[in-house]
Protein backbone atom coordinates (compact mmCIF):
# COMPACT_ATOMS: atom_id res chain seq x y z
CA UNK A 1 0.00 0.00 0.00
CA UNK A 2 1.02 3.25 -0.66
CA UNK A 3 2.23 5.41 2.44
CA UNK A 4 1.10 8.95 1.93
CA UNK A 5 4.04 11.32 2.07
CA UNK A 6 4.08 13.45 4.89
CA UNK A 7 3.91 17.34 4.32
CA UNK A 8 6.10 19.47 5.07
CA UNK A 9 6.01 23.85 5.18
CA UNK A 10 6.27 25.10 1.51
CA UNK A 11 8.82 27.73 2.26
CA UNK A 12 11.31 25.83 4.88
CA UNK A 13 10.39 22.72 3.37
CA UNK A 14 12.12 21.23 6.86
CA UNK A 15 9.06 21.63 9.63
CA UNK A 16 5.88 20.22 9.71
CA UNK A 17 2.97 22.39 8.23
CA UNK A 18 1.06 24.67 10.94
CA UNK A 19 -1.55 26.82 8.28
CA UNK A 20 -2.29 27.25 4.82
CA UNK A 21 -1.42 30.63 3.30
CA UNK A 22 -2.43 31.07 0.02
CA UNK A 23 -2.74 27.57 -1.06
CA UNK A 24 0.81 26.58 0.58
CA UNK A 25 1.08 24.43 3.77
CA UNK A 26 3.39 26.66 5.55
CA UNK A 27 4.99 26.27 9.58
CA UNK A 28 4.43 28.35 12.79
CA UNK A 29 7.62 30.03 11.99
CA UNK A 30 7.48 30.64 8.16
CA UNK A 31 3.84 31.97 8.64
CA UNK A 32 5.35 34.86 11.23
CA UNK A 33 8.01 35.56 8.52
CA UNK A 34 5.59 35.98 5.86
CA UNK A 35 3.31 38.05 7.76
CA UNK A 36 5.88 40.24 8.99
CA UNK A 37 7.46 40.33 5.50
CA UNK A 38 4.52 41.60 4.42
CA UNK A 39 3.49 44.27 6.58
CA UNK A 40 7.07 45.60 5.85
CA UNK A 41 7.07 45.48 2.17
CA UNK A 42 3.49 47.20 2.35
CA UNK A 43 4.45 50.17 4.75
CA UNK A 44 8.00 50.44 2.88
CA UNK A 45 6.81 49.68 -1.22
CA UNK A 46 3.49 50.45 -1.26
CA UNK A 47 2.50 52.98 1.59
CA UNK A 48 6.29 54.76 0.67
CA UNK A 49 7.62 55.10 4.23
CA UNK A 50 10.85 55.20 3.67
CA UNK A 51 11.97 58.67 5.30
CA UNK A 52 13.88 58.38 8.68
CA UNK A 53 11.89 59.45 11.90
CA UNK A 54 9.12 59.95 9.37
CA UNK A 55 5.87 59.38 12.00
CA UNK A 56 2.51 57.63 11.64
CA UNK A 57 -0.63 57.58 13.37
CA UNK A 58 -1.78 53.99 14.09
CA UNK A 59 -5.50 53.73 14.54
CA UNK A 60 -6.69 51.43 17.26
CA UNK A 61 -10.10 50.02 18.42
CA UNK A 62 -9.40 46.96 20.33
CA UNK A 63 -10.38 44.82 17.50
CA UNK A 64 -8.37 41.90 15.74
CA UNK A 65 -7.16 43.68 12.69
CA UNK A 66 -5.89 46.41 14.53
CA UNK A 67 -4.26 44.70 17.17
CA UNK A 68 -2.72 43.50 14.60
CA UNK A 69 -1.53 46.40 13.10
CA UNK A 70 -0.29 47.99 16.76
CA UNK A 71 1.96 44.52 17.39
CA UNK A 72 3.38 44.67 13.78
CA UNK A 73 4.55 48.42 14.42
CA UNK A 74 5.61 47.43 17.75
CA UNK A 75 8.19 44.91 16.09
CA UNK A 76 9.22 46.92 13.05
CA UNK A 77 9.84 49.66 15.67
CA UNK A 78 11.50 47.98 18.21
CA UNK A 79 12.91 45.95 16.09
CA UNK A 80 11.84 42.69 17.30
CA UNK A 81 10.68 40.87 14.95
CA UNK A 82 11.30 37.06 14.86
CA UNK A 83 12.57 36.53 11.47
CA UNK A 84 14.65 39.86 9.40
CA UNK A 85 15.85 42.39 12.42
CA UNK A 86 15.90 44.77 10.22
CA UNK A 87 14.44 48.26 12.49
CA UNK A 88 12.66 51.23 10.76
CA UNK A 89 13.39 54.41 12.25
CA UNK A 90 9.69 55.31 12.22
CA UNK A 91 8.06 57.27 15.21
CA UNK A 92 4.69 55.12 15.69
CA UNK A 93 1.85 56.90 17.79
CA UNK A 94 -0.97 54.48 18.85
CA UNK A 95 -4.54 56.53 19.09
CA UNK A 96 -7.65 54.93 20.74
CA UNK A 97 -11.14 56.28 20.56
CA UNK A 98 -12.96 55.31 23.73
CA UNK A 99 -16.67 54.57 22.57
CA UNK A 100 -17.22 53.25 26.42
CA UNK A 101 -20.05 56.43 26.81
CA UNK A 102 -22.14 55.02 23.71
CA UNK A 103 -21.54 51.51 24.69
CA UNK A 104 -23.21 52.14 27.97
CA UNK A 105 -26.57 53.37 26.57
CA UNK A 106 -27.00 50.55 24.04
CA UNK A 107 -25.36 47.32 25.54
CA UNK A 108 -26.59 46.45 28.84
CA UNK A 109 -23.84 44.31 29.90
CA UNK A 110 -20.94 46.25 28.73
CA UNK A 111 -17.72 46.17 30.52
CA UNK A 112 -15.43 48.55 29.67
CA UNK A 113 -11.94 47.25 28.64
CA UNK A 114 -8.54 48.78 29.39
CA UNK A 115 -5.52 48.72 26.27
CA UNK A 116 -3.14 50.38 28.58
CA UNK A 117 -1.36 47.57 29.46
CA UNK A 118 -1.13 45.98 25.70
CA UNK A 119 0.33 49.33 24.22
CA UNK A 120 2.35 50.56 26.51
CA UNK A 121 3.76 47.74 28.54
CA UNK A 122 3.24 44.57 25.77
CA UNK A 123 3.75 46.86 22.76
CA UNK A 124 6.31 50.15 24.23
CA UNK A 125 4.49 52.54 21.76
CA UNK A 126 2.85 56.06 23.13
CA UNK A 127 -0.68 55.92 23.85
CA UNK A 128 -3.55 58.14 23.05
CA UNK A 129 -7.07 57.90 24.40
CA UNK A 130 -9.75 59.81 23.08
CA UNK A 131 -13.25 60.28 25.01
CA UNK A 132 -15.52 59.47 21.59
CA UNK A 133 -18.15 62.33 22.80
CA UNK A 134 -15.19 65.00 24.21
CA UNK A 135 -15.82 66.77 20.87
CA UNK A 136 -19.45 67.26 21.56
CA UNK A 137 -20.20 70.60 23.30
CA UNK A 138 -23.19 68.82 25.47
CA UNK A 139 -21.92 64.81 24.94
CA UNK A 140 -25.29 63.80 25.73
CA UNK A 141 -26.26 65.08 22.14
CA UNK A 142 -24.35 62.29 20.84
CA UNK A 143 -26.58 60.05 22.51
CA UNK A 144 -29.87 61.88 21.55
CA UNK A 145 -28.53 61.91 17.68
CA UNK A 146 -27.60 58.40 17.62
CA UNK A 147 -31.46 57.25 19.19
CA UNK A 148 -33.22 59.01 16.32
CA UNK A 149 -31.66 57.76 13.80
CA UNK A 150 -32.89 54.77 11.98
CA UNK A 151 -32.17 51.84 14.51
CA UNK A 152 -32.10 49.41 10.93
CA UNK A 153 -29.41 49.25 8.55
CA UNK A 154 -26.13 51.09 9.22
CA UNK A 155 -27.05 54.41 9.79
CA UNK A 156 -26.13 54.45 13.68
CA UNK A 157 -22.54 52.54 13.31
CA UNK A 158 -21.91 55.23 9.81
CA UNK A 159 -22.58 58.11 12.05
CA UNK A 160 -20.29 56.74 15.03
CA UNK A 161 -17.69 56.18 12.24
CA UNK A 162 -18.15 59.38 10.23
CA UNK A 163 -17.77 61.08 14.11
CA UNK A 164 -14.31 58.85 14.87
CA UNK A 165 -12.75 59.75 11.97
CA UNK A 166 -13.03 63.78 11.77
CA UNK A 167 -11.55 62.95 15.60
CA UNK A 168 -8.91 61.13 13.91
CA UNK A 169 -8.03 63.37 11.16
CA UNK A 170 -8.38 66.44 13.73
CA UNK A 171 -5.80 64.21 15.90
CA UNK A 172 -3.70 63.46 13.29
CA UNK A 173 -2.83 67.47 11.88
CA UNK A 174 -2.88 68.96 15.23
CA UNK A 175 -0.18 67.01 15.86
CA UNK A 176 1.80 66.50 13.21
CA UNK A 177 1.04 63.13 11.58
CA UNK A 178 0.88 63.14 8.09
CA UNK A 179 0.47 59.33 7.57
CA UNK A 180 -2.63 57.49 9.30
CA UNK A 181 -2.70 54.01 9.14
CA UNK A 182 -5.80 51.95 9.67
CA UNK A 183 -5.88 48.21 10.49
CA UNK A 184 -8.49 46.72 8.07
CA UNK A 185 -6.72 44.00 6.21
CA UNK A 186 -7.93 43.18 2.47
CA UNK A 187 -11.00 41.04 3.03
CA UNK A 188 -12.18 43.99 5.19
CA UNK A 189 -11.30 46.01 2.37
CA UNK A 190 -12.88 43.58 -0.33
CA UNK A 191 -16.21 43.83 1.86
CA UNK A 192 -16.12 47.78 2.23
CA UNK A 193 -15.69 48.35 -1.04
CA UNK A 194 -19.09 46.44 -1.76
CA UNK A 195 -20.38 48.17 1.24
CA UNK A 196 -19.25 51.74 -0.16
CA UNK A 197 -20.41 51.10 -3.39
CA UNK A 198 -23.99 49.67 -1.75
CA UNK A 199 -24.07 53.40 -0.07
CA UNK A 200 -23.63 55.18 -3.18
CA UNK A 201 -20.13 56.37 -2.61
CA UNK A 202 -18.21 55.06 -6.12
CA UNK A 203 -15.85 58.18 -5.63
CA UNK A 204 -14.88 56.74 -1.92
CA UNK A 205 -13.43 53.69 -3.93
CA UNK A 206 -9.91 54.94 -3.97
CA UNK A 207 -9.62 56.12 -0.50
CA UNK A 208 -11.79 52.97 0.61
CA UNK A 209 -9.13 50.23 -0.81
CA UNK A 210 -5.67 51.60 -1.83
CA UNK A 211 -2.86 51.39 -0.16
CA UNK A 212 -1.86 54.49 0.39
CA UNK A 213 -4.59 57.28 -0.64
CA UNK A 214 -3.80 61.43 -0.15
CA UNK A 215 -6.64 63.02 1.61
CA UNK A 216 -6.60 67.05 1.64
CA UNK A 217 -8.45 67.95 4.81
CA UNK A 218 -11.29 70.59 3.77
CA UNK A 219 -10.48 73.10 7.03
CA UNK A 220 -7.08 73.89 6.38
CA UNK A 221 -6.42 72.36 2.81
CA UNK A 222 -3.57 70.21 5.31
CA UNK A 223 -2.70 67.34 3.72
CA UNK A 224 -3.36 63.52 4.71
CA UNK A 225 -1.72 59.65 3.54
CA UNK A 226 -4.73 57.30 4.66
CA UNK A 227 -2.67 53.65 4.63
CA UNK A 228 -3.78 50.38 4.42
CA UNK A 229 0.06 48.51 5.63
CA UNK A 230 -2.61 45.14 6.16
CA UNK A 231 -4.79 45.14 2.64
CA UNK A 232 -1.99 42.31 1.54
CA UNK A 233 -3.23 39.84 4.74
CA UNK A 234 -6.78 38.05 4.71
CA UNK A 235 -8.68 37.31 7.99
CA UNK A 236 -7.34 34.31 8.21
CA UNK A 237 -3.79 35.11 8.42
CA UNK A 238 -4.74 38.20 11.14
CA UNK A 239 -6.31 35.61 13.38
CA UNK A 240 -3.61 32.73 13.48
CA UNK A 241 -0.74 35.63 13.97
CA UNK A 242 -2.74 37.10 17.02
CA UNK A 243 -3.07 33.45 17.78
CA UNK A 244 0.96 32.80 18.24
CA UNK A 245 1.49 35.72 19.00
CA UNK A 246 -0.25 37.76 21.83
CA UNK A 247 -2.56 36.58 24.78
CA UNK A 248 -4.75 39.27 24.77
CA UNK A 249 -8.36 38.66 25.14
CA UNK A 250 -10.59 40.13 22.39
CA UNK A 251 -13.42 42.57 23.18
CA UNK A 252 -16.82 40.92 23.38
CA UNK A 253 -18.47 44.39 22.62
CA UNK A 254 -17.91 45.75 19.17
CA UNK A 255 -19.94 48.49 18.54
CA UNK A 256 -20.72 48.40 15.39
CA UNK A 257 -22.27 44.07 16.32
CA UNK A 258 -24.51 45.59 19.10
CA UNK A 259 -26.10 48.88 17.46
CA UNK A 260 -28.22 46.93 14.91
CA UNK A 261 -28.49 43.62 17.01
CA UNK A 262 -31.84 45.02 17.63
CA UNK A 263 -33.56 44.35 14.32
CA UNK A 264 -33.98 40.67 14.28
CA UNK A 265 -35.89 39.93 11.24
CA UNK A 266 -33.23 40.53 8.54
CA UNK A 267 -30.52 38.88 7.40
CA UNK A 268 -27.52 40.74 9.33
CA UNK A 269 -29.90 42.57 11.17
CA UNK A 270 -30.62 44.42 8.17
CA UNK A 271 -27.28 46.08 8.40
CA UNK A 272 -25.45 46.10 4.95
CA UNK A 273 -22.06 46.27 5.98
CA UNK A 274 -22.27 42.70 7.84
CA UNK A 275 -24.20 41.28 5.43
CA UNK A 276 -21.37 42.29 3.00
CA UNK A 277 -18.53 40.68 5.03
CA UNK A 278 -20.76 37.85 5.32
CA UNK A 279 -20.96 37.27 1.72
CA UNK A 280 -16.97 38.31 0.88
CA UNK A 281 -16.09 35.62 3.75
CA UNK A 282 -18.37 33.03 2.25
CA UNK A 283 -16.60 33.60 -1.28
CA UNK A 284 -13.18 33.68 0.10
CA UNK A 285 -13.68 30.50 1.67
CA UNK A 286 -14.75 28.77 -1.65
CA UNK A 287 -12.69 30.76 -3.64
CA UNK A 288 -9.09 31.79 -1.89
CA UNK A 289 -8.86 34.00 -4.81
CA UNK A 290 -11.64 36.16 -4.16
CA UNK A 291 -10.37 38.84 -1.99
CA UNK A 292 -7.41 39.73 -3.84
CA UNK A 293 -9.40 39.73 -7.42
CA UNK A 294 -11.86 42.60 -5.71
CA UNK A 295 -9.16 44.22 -4.79
CA UNK A 296 -6.90 44.20 -7.77
CA UNK A 297 -10.44 45.37 -10.24
CA UNK A 298 -10.95 48.05 -7.99
CA UNK A 299 -7.59 49.39 -9.10
CA UNK A 300 -8.21 49.37 -12.77
CA UNK A 301 -11.39 51.49 -12.10
CA UNK A 302 -10.62 55.00 -13.07
CA UNK A 303 -13.44 57.92 -11.88
CA UNK A 304 -14.17 60.53 -14.25
CA UNK A 305 -12.56 63.48 -12.56
CA UNK A 306 -15.03 66.17 -11.24
CA UNK A 307 -14.81 69.98 -12.24
CA UNK A 308 -16.16 70.79 -9.24
CA UNK A 309 -14.48 69.25 -6.07
CA UNK A 310 -17.14 69.59 -2.80
CA UNK A 311 -16.67 67.94 0.12
CA UNK A 312 -19.59 66.63 2.53
CA UNK A 313 -19.09 68.34 5.85
CA UNK A 314 -20.03 65.08 7.83
CA UNK A 315 -18.53 61.95 5.88
CA UNK A 316 -15.51 64.70 4.55
CA UNK A 317 -16.19 62.36 1.23
CA UNK A 318 -16.35 64.24 -2.22
CA UNK A 319 -19.88 65.36 -3.09
CA UNK A 320 -20.95 63.96 -6.27
CA UNK A 321 -23.13 65.52 -8.87
CA UNK A 322 -26.28 65.08 -10.00
CA UNK A 323 -26.85 64.04 -13.88
CA UNK A 324 -29.96 62.11 -13.57
CA UNK A 325 -33.42 62.38 -12.20
CA UNK A 326 -32.49 58.61 -10.23
CA UNK A 327 -30.07 60.48 -8.49
CA UNK A 328 -31.64 63.54 -7.23
CA UNK A 329 -33.08 62.80 -4.05
CA UNK A 330 -32.28 59.90 -1.57
CA UNK A 331 -35.13 60.84 0.84
CA UNK A 332 -38.51 58.78 -0.32
CA UNK A 333 -39.51 60.60 -3.20
CA UNK A 334 -43.05 60.66 -1.72
CA UNK A 335 -42.18 62.64 1.18
CA UNK A 336 -41.46 66.22 -1.72
CA UNK A 337 -43.26 68.20 0.64
CA UNK A 338 -40.29 67.62 3.42
CA UNK A 339 -37.27 67.34 0.94
CA UNK A 340 -38.31 70.83 -0.44
CA UNK A 341 -38.84 72.27 3.24
CA UNK A 342 -35.62 71.17 4.50
CA UNK A 343 -33.97 72.20 1.28
CA UNK A 344 -35.74 75.94 2.46
CA UNK A 345 -35.40 75.89 5.74
CA UNK A 346 -32.16 74.45 7.10
CA UNK A 347 -28.61 75.47 6.79
CA UNK A 348 -26.58 72.68 5.26
CA UNK A 349 -29.02 70.47 3.81
CA UNK A 350 -27.51 71.03 0.16
CA UNK A 351 -24.03 70.55 1.52
CA UNK A 352 -24.56 66.83 2.74
CA UNK A 353 -23.62 64.05 0.25
CA UNK A 354 -26.27 61.56 -1.09
CA UNK A 355 -24.89 58.40 0.86
CA UNK A 356 -24.73 61.05 4.68
CA UNK A 357 -28.90 61.59 3.58
CA UNK A 358 -29.40 57.99 2.87
CA UNK A 359 -27.88 57.68 6.49
CA UNK A 360 -30.02 60.40 7.84
CA UNK A 361 -33.10 59.21 6.00
CA UNK A 362 -36.05 58.20 8.50
CA UNK A 363 -34.02 59.95 11.19
CA UNK A 364 -36.39 62.21 13.36
CA UNK A 365 -35.54 65.78 14.37
CA UNK A 366 -34.43 65.69 10.83
CA UNK A 367 -34.27 69.56 11.21
CA UNK A 368 -31.82 69.22 13.29
CA UNK A 369 -29.21 67.39 11.18
CA UNK A 370 -29.64 69.56 8.21
CA UNK A 371 -28.52 72.65 10.83
CA UNK A 372 -26.06 70.48 12.56
CA UNK A 373 -27.04 71.39 15.89
CA UNK A 374 -25.51 70.38 18.72
CA UNK A 375 -23.15 69.19 16.44
CA UNK A 376 -19.19 69.39 17.46
CA UNK A 377 -17.76 73.09 16.18
CA UNK A 378 -15.27 71.29 14.14
CA UNK A 379 -18.27 69.71 11.81
CA UNK A 380 -19.84 73.18 11.79
CA UNK A 381 -16.38 74.91 11.31
CA UNK A 382 -15.96 73.02 8.56
CA UNK A 383 -19.31 72.99 6.77
CA UNK A 384 -19.49 76.87 7.16
CA UNK A 385 -16.08 77.19 4.98
CA UNK A 386 -16.99 74.15 2.59
CA UNK A 387 -18.86 75.98 -0.38
CA UNK B 1 -12.28 10.11 24.25
CA UNK B 2 -12.22 13.66 25.72
CA UNK B 3 -11.94 16.58 23.19
CA UNK B 4 -10.91 20.11 24.67
CA UNK B 5 -12.81 22.93 22.53
CA UNK B 6 -12.03 26.71 22.97
CA UNK B 7 -13.65 29.52 21.74
CA UNK B 8 -12.25 33.25 20.39
CA UNK B 9 -12.92 36.10 18.98
CA UNK B 10 -16.39 36.67 21.12
CA UNK B 11 -17.55 32.84 19.81
CA UNK B 12 -17.71 31.82 23.70
CA UNK B 13 -20.87 33.98 23.56
CA UNK B 14 -22.75 31.37 21.86
CA UNK B 15 -21.86 28.80 24.73
CA UNK B 16 -23.35 30.41 27.87
CA UNK B 17 -19.87 32.38 27.81
CA UNK B 18 -17.57 29.34 28.33
CA UNK B 19 -14.23 29.89 26.15
CA UNK B 20 -12.98 26.47 26.91
CA UNK B 21 -15.67 23.10 27.28
CA UNK B 22 -14.55 19.38 27.19
CA UNK B 23 -16.89 17.30 25.16
CA UNK B 24 -16.61 13.87 26.00
CA UNK B 25 -17.38 10.92 22.78
CA UNK B 26 -17.72 7.24 24.07
CA UNK B 27 -16.83 6.08 20.55
CA UNK B 28 -13.17 5.46 20.17
CA UNK B 29 -13.16 6.74 16.44
CA UNK B 30 -13.39 10.25 16.35
CA UNK B 31 -13.87 13.10 13.53
CA UNK B 32 -14.28 16.72 13.50
CA UNK B 33 -17.73 16.55 12.02
CA UNK B 34 -19.15 14.48 14.85
CA UNK B 35 -17.80 17.28 17.34
CA UNK B 36 -19.55 19.89 15.36
CA UNK B 37 -22.54 17.74 15.46
CA UNK B 38 -22.46 17.74 19.28
CA UNK B 39 -21.49 21.29 19.42
CA UNK B 40 -25.01 21.90 17.17
CA UNK B 41 -26.64 20.73 20.15
CA UNK B 42 -25.46 22.67 23.13
CA UNK B 43 -24.56 25.96 20.80
CA UNK B 44 -27.45 28.90 21.85
CA UNK B 45 -30.03 28.98 19.16
CA UNK B 46 -30.33 32.47 19.10
CA UNK B 47 -26.72 33.51 18.56
CA UNK B 48 -25.74 33.33 15.11
CA UNK B 49 -22.37 33.72 14.79
CA UNK B 50 -21.66 30.12 15.17
CA UNK B 51 -23.95 28.40 12.38
CA UNK B 52 -25.25 29.89 9.66
CA UNK B 53 -28.02 27.35 8.25
CA UNK B 54 -26.57 23.70 9.27
CA UNK B 55 -23.01 24.58 8.52
CA UNK B 56 -20.29 25.93 10.18
CA UNK B 57 -20.47 30.02 9.59
CA UNK B 58 -17.40 30.83 7.16
CA UNK B 59 -14.71 32.67 7.96
CA UNK B 60 -14.33 31.05 11.41
CA UNK B 61 -10.80 29.54 12.05
CA UNK B 62 -10.92 26.12 13.28
CA UNK B 63 -7.53 24.59 14.68
CA UNK B 64 -6.46 21.46 15.56
CA UNK B 65 -3.76 21.25 18.50
CA UNK B 66 -3.11 25.02 16.86
CA UNK B 67 -3.27 23.53 13.05
CA UNK B 68 -5.21 24.64 10.21
CA UNK B 69 -8.34 22.05 9.86
CA UNK B 70 -7.62 22.40 6.37
CA UNK B 71 -4.27 20.42 6.74
CA UNK B 72 -6.22 17.31 7.94
CA UNK B 73 -9.35 17.67 5.88
CA UNK B 74 -11.87 19.53 7.73
CA UNK B 75 -14.66 17.95 8.76
CA UNK B 76 -13.17 14.31 8.24
CA UNK B 77 -9.70 15.08 10.31
CA UNK B 78 -9.36 12.40 12.79
CA UNK B 79 -9.26 13.35 16.12
CA UNK B 80 -7.64 11.82 19.51
CA UNK B 81 -7.85 11.35 22.99
CA UNK B 82 -6.88 15.44 24.58
CA UNK B 83 -7.00 16.63 21.03
CA UNK B 84 -7.29 20.80 21.58
CA UNK B 85 -10.09 22.22 18.73
CA UNK B 86 -10.17 25.81 18.26
CA UNK B 87 -12.96 27.61 17.06
CA UNK B 88 -12.22 31.44 16.03
CA UNK B 89 -13.93 33.99 14.75
CA UNK B 90 -13.69 37.79 13.02
CA UNK B 91 -15.64 40.01 14.81
CA UNK B 92 -17.31 43.13 12.68
CA UNK B 93 -15.20 45.97 13.18
CA UNK B 94 -12.18 46.14 14.70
Amino acid sequence: MQQKEPKLCKKCKTNNPNIIVQKDPVCKECFIGYVEHMFKMSLRLKCNITQKNEKLLVCFSGGQNSTALVKLASDVVHSTCAHNKSKMFIEVHVLYINESFIMKEFIQEYQPQDYTNFVTNECKLPFQIVDIQSIYPDPYILLQQLHNLSESGSSREDFVRLIKQHIIYDYAIKNGYQNVCFGQNGQRLAADLFSQLSKGRGLSLQSATKYNFSFIYPLNQNKLQILHPLKELLNKDILYYLRLKSNLNFPNFILGQHLSNIVKNKPAHGNIDHLLEQFIDKLQEGFPSTTFTVLSSAEKVTIKPLQQQSHCPLCLEIRDQVYNRLEVETLDNSNQQLINYLRANTKYYNKICFTCNRMLQSAQELENFYNLKGFPPLIVQIADTIQ
Amino acid sequence: MKIIVDFGGGLDVCFENKKEITLEFEEQQIKMADVIIRLKTICNPKKLDFFYTQQLRPGILVLINDADWELEDKEEAQLQHNDRVSFISTLHGG
